[in-house]
C-alpha cells in the first residue's frame, strides 16, 4: 500500500508536551527524552489526531509556507527516523477501519 | 513479560492490598526532609535507632508544628519466607515498582511497599529486616523513592543532580550516573563552595523562585554540615564531559528534558507523565539552563563565576 495513505501511530508509552516553540517526547519505557523542532514536534501532534500521512502532509501545507514535494520529503524522512527508532509505526488505514 | 516482584517475592500474590499489618514495635519518629515531615511508625527499638543514626541530621522526636502536614509512614512485619534470598544481578538497591492511578507498588531487597492515596501519599512497608545494614538499605530504598513521590505531587521534583552552593546560591549540575557530578562536586568543594550533595537534590518553585533543597541522600560526598533548608538557584547546568571548559545555553525544552531523564522513579510511571513534564517545565523555566562541557580540573569554576555573574530574568 502506498505510505501516504497509511495511518502514523505513536508508541503506547510516549508522553509529549510543546514548550515554547519546540516540543519534548517522553518515551517512558526507556525513561529516555526527545528534544523536537517546531515542524516535528507539529507531526507529533497530527499523528495522535489518528491522520494518515497524507492528511499530516496536506495539513502542514496549509500551515508552512514550504513547496508541497519539500515538505513531503521532509515528513516522510521524519516519519522514517521515527519508525526506524521504535517510537511510531505506520499502519492499513484499511485494515483500522476493519478492526484488524 | 516478568510478573511484577517476582525478582524479589517468592509469591507475588502475597503482595499486600491495603495498609494494614503487624507492626515490628511502638516506636517512631519523624523525618524532616525537602520541607515534608515523615511520621514513620511501627518501629522496633532497633529499627528506631539505625533509622536514627542514618539520617541523624533530619530526625525529630516530636512533630513540632502541628500546621504541617504529616506524611505517615507505617511499618509491618513480614516473613523471610516471603522474600527471595538472591537479589537479581547483584544489585542490592534495585527495586520494581508498579504504579497504577491510584497506588505504587514497590518490591525490593527483603521489604515489600505501598504508596497509597496520592496526592498525599502514605505508605505501608513490610520487612523482615528488623536491624542493621540489611534493614538500612531496605528503609532508605524505600523512603527515596516516597520522597521522589511525595516531592512530585507537590510540583516540585527529586533529581539526580549535584548541588553547589556559591555566595549564597546553588548551581544545579544534573546528569545521569557516570555523567561528572560527583567530579565536578569535588573540584567545586576544593574551590570553597560548599557541596549540598553529590547526587541527589531537590528542586521546588517557592514564590516564583526556583529553589534548591538540600536531600540526607548522599553519594560519595559526604553533605556540608550546617546547610540551609534550601537556597536559590542561579543556573542548571546539564554536565558534559570533556578537554576543555565550555558553557552553552540551553532551550527551556532541552532543559526540561534533562530533568526529566534526571528524575529517577517517577519518569517511569506512566500515570503521573503529565504532572512531571508539568512540574519539569516550571522549573526549567526558574533558572538560566546551560550545557557545561568541562575538563577534569577546576577552571570551569573561573567560567562559571564569570558567566553566572549577570542577573537573570526569566
Amino acid at each position: 500500500m502506498d505510505r501516504l495513505s497509511r495511518l502514523l501511530h505513536l508508541r503506547d508509552d510516549v508522553r509529549h508536551r510543546r514548550v515554547e516553540d519546540e516540543g519534548v517526547l517522553v518515551l517512558q519505557n526507556e525513561a529516555e527524552v526527545m528534544v523536537l523542532n517546531d515542524l516535528a514536534y507539529r507531526i507529533i501532534e497530527l499523528a495522535v489526531e489518528q491522520r494518515t500521512v497524507a492528511s499530516i502532509i496536506a495539513a502542514l501545507e496549509e500551515e508552512y509556507d514550504v513547496a508541497r514535494d519539500v515538505l513531503t520529503g521532509d515528513v516522510m524522512a521524519y516519519i522514517d527516523e521515527l519508525t526506524n527508532i521504535g517510537v511510531a509505526r505506520l499502519t492499513d488505514a484499511t485494515s483500522e477501519e476493519n478492526g484488524a | 513479560m516478568a510478573a511484577f516482584g517476582q525478582d524479589f517475592l517468592t509469591d507475588t500474590d502475597l503482595f499486600p492490598a491495603r495498609i494494614s499489618g503487624e507492626p515490628w514495635g511502638e516506636m517512631s519518629l519523624i523525618l524532616n526532609v525537602a520541607g515534608d515531615r515523615y511520621l514513620v511508625t511501627g518501629l522496633s527499638r532497633t529499627q528506631a535507632s539505625v533509622i536514627r543514626q542514618r539520617f541523624v541530621d533530619v530526625v525529630f522526636d516530636q512533630h513540632k508544628d502541628p500546621k504541617k502536614n504529616i506524611v505517615p509512614i507505617r511499618i509491618f512485619r513480614a516473613n523471610s519466607n516471603d522474600f527471595r534470598d538472591d537479589p537479581p544481578r547483584g544489585e542490592p538497591r534495585t527495586l520494581e515498582t508498579l504504579p497504577q492511578s491510584e497506588l505504587v507498588q514497590v518490591a525490593g531487597y527483603h521489604f515489600m511497599a505501598l504508596l497509597h492515596g496520592f496526592p498525599t501519599p502514605a505508605t505501608g512497608m513490610w520487612t523482615c529486616e528488623t536491624a542493621g545494614l540489611a534493614f538500612r538499605l531496605a528503609f532508605e530504598n524505600m523512603f527515596r523513592l516516597m520522597v521522589a513521590y511525595r516531592l512530585l505531587m507537590r510540583g516540585a521534583l527529586l533529581l539526580h543532580a549535584a548541588a553547589v552552593v556559591s555566595g549564597a546560591q546553588a548551581e544545579i549540575f544534573v546528569g545521569r550516573s557516570g555523567y561528572g557530578k560527583s567530579t565536578v562536586s569535588r573540584l567545586s568543594r576544593d574551590a570553597g563552595c560548599t557541596v549540598l550533595s553529590d547526587d541527589m537534590v531537590a528542586l521546588c518553585m517557592d514564590n516564583g523562585e526556583l529553589r534548591a533543597l538540600p536531600l540526607p541522600f548522599t553519594g560519595e560526598l559526604d553533605p556540608a554540615t550546617g546547610m540551609a533548608d534550601c537556597y536559590p538557584v542561579r543556573a542548571l547546568l546539564w554536565l558534559n564531559k570533556g578537554n576543555h571548559h565550555e558553557l552553552s545555553a540551553l532551550s527551556r525544552a532541552a532543559a526540561l528534558s534533562a530533568l526529566i531523564v534526571c528524575a529517577p522513579y517517577v519518569n517511569n510511571d506512566p500515570n503521573r507523565c503529565e504532572q512531571l513534564m508539568q512540574n519539569a517545565d516550571r522549573l526549567a523555566g526558574g533558572a538560566p539552563a546551560y550545557t557545561l562541557t568541562f575538563a577534569r580540573n577546576g577552571g570551569f569554576r573561573e567560567l562559571l563565576n564569570q558567566r553566572l555573574a549577570a542577573p537573570w530574568t526569566a
